[in-house]
């Protein structure tokens, strides 16, 4: 007798595979999203930054315009020199004794833009050179707190 | 008593799972297209702010002044501005800038706005400029301000 073997599905077979296959293209969805969604908040998150940079280097350029404008009319009217180191320094400029000029921009909580001009002689072509012009990261490093004494005992054999 | 036989069950049951799985995969359709759909947002992105940034570091870096300088980088007049449009991997830029340089009594000061949007590729495909893009309504990508101050000359 030549016996042939018959193969036949069983009930519940599709339902299983079905709920298999439901099951991964939902895995990989939510997968594919959430890689998505992380990459489109980090692509925000850069923009603002760089915006908030900009909006402050646009800043800087307008103090930097008005500072220029502070020499030239000092080089015109030395009288009115006092009263234009003064006015910059009512609006937070530091004039050192040796007329470095210097202001920052805040960029952001942790961010801020700083800048240093030098006043040039009085014959000189240009009125200034910048001396500093930077990105400084203010936000004040908090080390984790970790204890090692653990790991040490251990390393130390002591239990 | 009639007795269910085993081929119509079957045929209820896979009816019963096409149904289900049909009903699931216009569900995670719709996940797999908003996935998409953020993916493609943050890569234009990305694209938008460095292009952005580009032209942004290289007209901080320029002397020359705004018309000079966008006449120089084939930028076209637009109005007050200037536009640009940028191409690639079938996806493109637009790029305005808009603005006035002020005569201060010491120098200039640039006083621009540049904004990029996502525009149509042209259909020609040569990097031509399409005569009519609508922007009207659509969220710009990218806005930067490009303020570059150039001391002048100003001696007493």
């Amino acid at each position: 007798m030549t016996g042939k073997q018959e193969y036949r599905m069983g009930v519940g077979a599709s339902s299983i595979l079905m709920i298999f296959v439901v099951l991964s293209l939902t895995t990989l969805g939510m997968l594919a999203f959430a890689s998505g969604r992380a990459d489109l908040t980090l692509t925000e998150r850069r923009q603002a930054q760089v915006e908030a940079y900009y909006n402050a280097a646009a800043r800087a350029e307008r103090i930097v315009a008005a500072i220029d404008e502070a020499l030239l009319s000092v080089r015109r009217d030395p009288e009115a020199c006092a009263a234009r180191v003064k006015a910059l320094a009512d609006w937070a400029i530091d004039v050192s004794d040796d007329w470095v000029i210097s202001f920052t921009v805040p960029v952001s909580q942790s961010q801020r833009i700083e800048v240093a001009l030098r006043a040039a002689e009085a014959d000189a072509a240009s009125r200034y050179t910048v001396e500093r012009h930077r990105l400084v990261n203010i936000a004040e490093w908090k080390p984790a707190e970790v204890s090692y004494t653990a790991v040490e005992d251990k390393e130390r054999g002591i239990n | 008593m009639k007795k269910v036989s085993r081929p119509n069950t079957l045929l209820l049951e896979l009816v019963i799972v096409l149904l289900f799985f049909s009903l699931s995969a216009c569900v995670i359709l719709q996940l797999f297209v908003a996935a998409h759909d953020k993916s493609v947002r943050s890569v234009v992105g990305s694209w938008a702010l460095m292009e952005a940034e580009d032209i942004a570091e290289k007209f901080a870096a320029s002397q020359a002044d705004k018309d000079t300088f966008f006449a120089q980088a084939d930028w076209r007049p637009r109005g007050e501005g200037y536009e640009r449009y940028v191409e690639a991997n079938g996806r493109a830029l637009l790029c305005l800038v808009a603005g006035e340089t002020r005569n201060t009594p010491a120098g200039y000061l640039d006083d621009l706005t540049l904004t990029l949007y996502k525009t149509q590729t042209p259909p020609s495909g040569s990097g031509e400029m399409p005569r009519c893009i609508t922007i009207d309504g659509e969220h710009p990508l990218v806005t930067l301000p490009l303020t570059r101050y150039r001391h002048g000359e100003g001696t007493p």
